[in-house]
C-alpha cells in the first residue's frame, strides 16, 4: 500500500517539477511548484518523517510560494518566459549536463552501502513525531537552532531594506 | 512494505537535474529562484530517506535547518529580484552583464 | 728556454692588444713603435732560443705551459714544440715578419687606419708563431684560424672599397672550405689515436706499417691537405689568392707571399709520420703541387697588373713546395719555404715601393723605363727575380734545383711527371719574372710625362728592407748546397726532426745516386731558366712588345688572361646553386614559413587561447552556472571514480 502511494505521488511530483521548466507563464510554473511540494510533503508522511510533511506543507508551500506568488502577481504575472530564443547549443548543453549529472547519481547511489530495504517501524515506536524531533533539536542541536533564528532575523532585516522604496 | 531506498534516491536525483535544467534555462529571474527551490527540496528527500534507512532522527533535524535557510533565502532572493526591477525594469538574467570584463 | 719560447707569441699578442686598444689614442710614431718593437724582440728572442738550442744536446723539446681544456676524460695543454722545423719556422717568420713591419712604416704612413694596420699585423704575428710552434693539433688548429682571421682583416682592409671587402670575404670563405677538411682530419687522428699532441700521436702513427692502397693514414692526410689547399692556395682553392692582392701590399707580402701561405706546407711537414705511411697521398700531394706549379706560372704570363704576376708566381713556387713534400723531399721543401720567403717578401715589397712611386698605379702598361726613377728598387728586385728564376749563385737556384734533383730521382711512383711538369714551370717562371722587370723597369717609358717628376726612390724605410732581403736573397742559399758542391747544412739541421720515417724510406734516401745524374739535372734547370729568360729578352728589351700587343693572340690571349675562367665557372657550379637553394628554399620556406611560422604560431595560439578563455567571464549569470555545474560534476566524478579512500 505504501509503494503504491509512494510511487503515485513521486510521479505527481515529477510531472510537477516538469511542469515548472516548461510552463510559458510565470504564474502557471510558480502553481506547479506548488504541486510538487505537496506531493513531497505526501511522500514524507509515508517515509515516517510527519512532522517534517507537516513543516514542508506550512513552510514551503505556505509561506514560501505565498511569498513567489505575491512578488510576481506584483510584478508581471503573466509574462512570456522566452525559452524560443535560446541558441539550441545552450539547451543541448544544459540538458546533457543535467542528464549527465542524472548518469553518475544513478552510478553512485547503486553503490550505496546501506541495505536496498528499510526494517519495517515497530508500531509502537514514536518516530517522526514532534516529541522525538524536538529530543535531538534541543538538546543536540541547540546552538544550531539558535543560529538559525538569528539567521531569520538578518534575513528579514535584509528583505526589507532591500526592497524598500528609495526616498529621493 | 517498504519504500526501497534506491528508488528514493532516483527521486531525489531526478527531481534535482530537473531543477538544474531549469536553472540553467531559464531567463526569468524568478523562475530560476522557483528551481533552485526545487533542487532544496530533492536534498531534503534524500536526506529524510536517509534518516529513515539508518532509524535516526538527524537526517529530519537537518532537513528543519535546510527549509528555514531555504525561507531566508527566498525572502532575501525576491527582495532582491524586487530592487532590480526597480531599477532596471527588466527580469532577464541575460541583461545583468555589467560584470563581464 | 722554456721560459723564452713562450714570450714570442706573446710579444707580437700584446703589441696587437696595446695598439688595438689605445691605437687611436696615441701618436702614429708610438703606433709603430709599438708594433716594431714587440716583432723585432720576438726575432731577437727567438735567435737567443735558437743558438741556445743548438748549443745542447737534445733536438725535441715539448713544453707544456697550463692545461687549456679540461673537460671529462679530454684534456687539451697549451704547449709549444721546440725542434729544428719549428726553430726555421720561427726564425723564419720572425725575422721577415719584422723586416716588413720596418716596411710598413713608410708604406703606410699615409694611408687612413694607422694603427688598425698594426693592430692587425701583430695579431697575424701572434697566431702565425702559434701556429708554427704548438705541440698539439688543436692549438695549431688555433693559429690557423687566427691567421685566416688576420687575412680577412688585412685584405680588406681598405674595407670601404667593394672589391677589397669582396676578396676579404672570398679569402676567409675559401679558406673554411679547406679548414672543413681540416678540422675532420684531426677528429680523425682524435678518434684513432687518442690523443692530439704531436709527439703522441706520431709515436703511436710509427708503429703502423705503411698502408698499401687507400687507408685510415690515407684518409687523413687528404683530409689534412684539403686544408693545405685552401690555406697555401693550391687547385682547387687558390682562387683567392689573386683576390688577396686588394689588401695593402705589405700585406701581400708579408701573409700571402712569406708566411701564412706558408702555413700548409709546414702543415703537411710537420705530419710526415702520417703521410709517409700514405703513399697515395703522398701521390696526390705531389701531384696537385705540381700541376699547380705549371697552371699558376701560364696564369702568370699576361697578367697586367704587377701584384697579379706575383700573386700567381706564389701560388706556382708554392705548387713546388708541395712537389717536393709529395716525394719526400722534407728539408727542400723547406728549404725552398726559407729561400722563397726572402725573395717573394722582396718582390712584392718591391712593387710595393713602385706602385708608391707612382700614385698606386699598378698597370705594366703604364709602366717602362723606371731604372733610372727608382734605382735602389731597381736593383734589389733584380736580385730577387735572379733568385725566383733560378739563375745560379742565387738563393733561390739551389733550393729549387734540389727539388727539381729530388723529384728526378725519388723512390715514388711516377715522379718523372712531377718533374717534367716542374722544369716547365721553372721554364715560365724565369720567362714572367724577366717580363714582368723589363715592362717595368727597362725600356720606354709609358707613364705619363707629365706625372714623372713627381716620381721619386721611396724613404729609408723602406728601401733598407729591400736591400737587406736583397742580401739574404742572394746569401740565403749557401746553407742547402748540393751534394756535389759541399755540406748541406740545412738539412743536417733538419735531420733529427724525421726520426719518424719508415725504414723503407730510410734506406731508399740512403741511396746514392751518381754525380753525373744530378749534374745532368742541373744543367737542364739551368738551361729552361735561360731559355725562358731570352724568350722574354727578345719578346720585351728588343721587339718591346707591351700588355697591349699582347691581346693581339687572341682567344689563347683571352684565356689565360681571364685565368682560364676558373672563377666563373666555380661561379656557376657551386655559388649560383647555392645561392638559388639558399633564397628559394631556405629563406622562403624554411626560414620564413617554418621557423617564424613556429614562432607565429605561438602567438597566434596564445591569443586563441586568451580570446577562449576570456568568455568565462562574459558576465552573463547563466553561464557562470553552467560552469558551476560541470566544476562540481567533475568534482563528484573524481570522488566517485578515481578516489580511494
Amino acid at each position: 500500500m505504501q509503494e503504491v502511494l509512494f510511487y503515485i505521488f513521486a510521479l505527481l511530483a515529477i510531472a510537477g517539477a516538469l511542469s515548472v521548466i516548461l510552463q510559458k507563464k510565470t504564474m502557471y510554473a510558480a502553481i506547479s511548484l506548488v504541486i510538487t511540494f505537496m506531493a513531497v510533503s505526501i511522500i514524507y508522511f509515508l517515509l515516517g518523517a510527519q512532522f517534517i510533511g507537516l513543516l514542508q506543507l506550512i513552510i514551503y508551500a505556505g509561506a514560501i510560494m505565498v511569498l513567489f506568488l505575491i512578488v510576481i502577481l506584483l510584478l508581471d504575472p503573466f509574462s512570456e518566459i522566452f525559452l524560443r530564443n535560446q541558441s539550441l547549443a545552450w539547451v543541448g548543453l544544459a540538458v546533457l549536463l543535467g542528464a549527465g549529472l542524472f548518469g553518475i547519481l544513478y552510478t553512485a547511489f547503486g553503490q550505496a552501502p546501506v541495505e536496498i530495504v528499510a526494517p519495517p517501524v515497530p508500531p509502537g515506536e514514536l518516530t517522526g513525531h514532534t516529541q522525538s524531533l524536538a529530543d535531538v533539536l534541543f538538546k543536540q542541536y541547540l546552538l544550531p537552532f539558535e543560529v538559525i533564528s538569528i539567521l531569520i532575523l538578518v534575513a528579514i532585516l535584509g528583505a526589507v531594506i532591500l526592497a524598500k522604496k528609495r526616498i529621493s | 512494505m517498504a519504500i526501497p531506498l534506491h528508488h528514493l534516491l532516483i527521486l531525489g536525483g531526478l527531481l534535482f537535474c530537473i531543477g538544474l535544467v531549469g536553472v540553467l534555462l531559464k531567463r526569468n529571474l524568478i523562475v530560476m529562484f522557483l528551481c533552485i527551490e526545487l533542487m532544496l527540496n530533492a536534498a531534503n528527500l534524500t536526506f529524510i530517506a536517509f534518516a529513515r534507512q539508518l532509524s535516526q532522527m538527524d537526517g529530519q533535524v537537518i532537513v528543519f535547518f535546510v527549509m528555514v535557510l531555504a525561507a531566508a533565502e527566498a525572502a532575501v532572493g525576491l527582495a532582491l529580484v524586487i530592487a532590480l526591477y526597480r531599477t532596471r525594469q527588466t527580469m532577464d538574467a541575460d541583461d545583468l552583464n555589467l560584470m563581464k570584463l | 728556454m722554456k721560459e723564452l719560447l713562450i714570450w714570442i707569441p706573446a710579444l707580437p699578442f700584446i703589441g696587437f692588444l696595446l695598439n688595438g686598444i689605445f691605437g687611436r689614442r696615441i701618436p702614429k710614431k708610438l703606433v709603430h713603435w709599438i708594433a716594431c718593437l714587440t716583432t723585432g724582440v720576438s726575432f731577437l728572442l727567438a735567435g737567443i732560443v735558437f743558438f741556445r738550442f743548438i748549443g745542447q744536446p737534445a733536438t725535441e723539446f715539448s713544453f707544456q705551459y697550463f692545461t687549456w681544456i679540461q673537460s671529462g676524460a679530454f684534456r687539451a695543454e697549451f704547449g709549444l714544440l721546440l725542434d729544428p722545423l719549428s726553430m726555421v719556422m720561427a726564425l723564419v717568420v720572425c725575422g721577415v715578419g719584422f723586416l716588413i713591419h720596418i716596411y710598413s712604416i713608410g708604406y703606410m704612413w699615409h694611408e687612413g687606419g694607422y694603427y688598425r694596420f698594426f693592430a692587425y699585423m701583430n695579431l697575424f704575428m701572434a697566431s702565425m708563431l702559434m701556429l708554427v710552434l704548438a705541440d698539439n693539433f688543436l692549438l695549431m688548429f688555433v693559429g690557423w684560424e687566427g691567421v685566416g682571421l688576420c687575412s680577412y682583416l688585412l685584405i680588406g682592409f681598405y674595407f670601404e672599397k667593394k672589391s677589397a671587402s669582396d676578396a676579404g670575404k672570398k679569402a676567409f670563405i675559401v679558406n673554411r672550405i679547406g679548414d672543413f677538411g681540416f678540422v675532420l682530419g684531426i677528429l680523425l687522428i682524435f678518434l684513432n689515436f687518442n690523443a692530439l699532441g704531436f709527439p703522441e700521436v706520431f709515436a703511436q702513427v710509427a708503429e703502423l706499417p705503411v698502408e698499401a692502397g687507400y687507408g685510415l693514414l690515407t684518409a687523413i692526410g687528404l683530409l689534412l691537405f684539403v686544408g693545405a689547399t685552401g690555406k697555401s692556395a693550391q687547385i682547387p682553392l687558390y682562387v683567392w689568392l689573386p683576390d688577396a692582392m686588394e689588401g695593402p701590399t705589405p700585406v701581400s707580402a708579408l701573409i700571402h707571399a712569406a708566411t701564412m701561405v706558408t702555413a700548409g706546407v709546414y702543415m703537411v711537414t710537420r705530419t710526415y709520420p702520417i703521410y709517409t705511411r700514405a703513399p697515395e697521398a703522398l701521390f696526390w700531394v705531389a701531384l696537385v703541387g705540381s700541376v699547380t706549379a705549371l697552371f699558376a706560372a701560364t696564369i702568370g704570363i699576361f697578367q697586367r697588373d704587377i701584384k697579379r704576376v706575383l700573386a700567381y708566381s706564389t701560388v706556382s713556387q708554392l705548387g713546388y713546395m708541395f712537389t717536393a713534400l709529395g716525394v719526400m723531399a722534407f728539408s727542400a721543401g723547406i728549404f725552398h719555404l726559407m729561400t722563397h720567403a726572402f725573395f717573394k717578401a722582396l718582390l712584392f715589397l718591391g712593387s710595393g715601393s713602385v706602385i708608391l712611386a707612382l700614385h698606386h698605379e699598378q698597370d705594366m702598361q703604364n709602366m717602362g723605363g723606371l731604372r733610372k726613377y727608382l734605382p735602389v728598387t731597381c736593383w734589389t728586385m733584380w736580385f730577387g727575380t735572379l733568385a725566383i728564376a733560378g739563375v745560379p749563385l742565387f738563393s733561390g737556384f739551389f733550393s729549387k734545383d734540389d727539388i727539381l734533383w729530388q723529384a728526378f730521382a725519388a723512390p715514388v711512383p711516377h715522379h718523372l711527371i712531377f718533374y717534367i711538369l716542374g722544369t716547365v714551370a721553372a721554364l715560365i717562371t724565369a720567362f714572367y719574372m724577366f717580363r714582368l722587370m723589363i715592362l717595368t723597369f727597362h725600356g720606354r717609358t709609358r707613364y705619363p710625362a707629365d706625372k714623372l717628376d713627381h716620381v721619386h726612390e721611396s724613404p729609408r724605410t723602406m728601401t733598407t728592407v729591400l736591400s737587406v732581403l736583397a742580401l739574404l736573397s742572394l746569401v740565403g742559399g749557401y746553407v742547402g748546397l748540393p751534394a756535389w758542391l759541399g755540406p748541406n747544412v740545412f738539412k743536417h739541421f733538419l735531420d733529427p726532426v724525421f726520426k719518424y720515417l719508415p725504414s723503407e724510406q730510410q734506406a731508399a734516401a740512403a741511396h746514392h745516386h751518381s754525380i753525373n745524374q744530378e749534374l745532368m739535372v742541373t744543367g737542364i734547370a739551368i738551361a729552361v731558366a735561360l731559355l725562358g729568360i731570352i724568350v722574354a729578352w727578345v719578346l720585351y728589351q728588343r721587339r718591346h712588345v707591351t700588355p697591349e700587343n699582347e691581346s693581339s693572340l687572341g682567344w689563347l690571349h683571352r684565356l689565360i688572361y681571364n685565368k682560364y675562367y676558373v672563377d666563373e665557372i666555380y661561379d656557376a657550379t657551386v655559388i649560383h646553386p647555392i645561392q638559388r637553394t639558399s633564397e628559394s628554399f631556405l629563406w622562403k620556406v624554411f626560414d620564413v614559413g617554418i621557423i617564424d611560422g613556429i614562432v607565429n604560431g605561438y602567438a597566434t595560439l596564445s591569443r586563441a587561447l586568451g580570446i577562449f578563455t576570456a568568455q568565462l567571464q562574459n558576465g552573463l549569470l547563466r553561464s557562470y552556472l553552467g560552469w558551476v555545474v560541470v566544476g562540481s560534476l567533475f568534482f563528484v566524478i573524481f570522488i566517485l571514480f578515481f578516489w580511494s579512500a
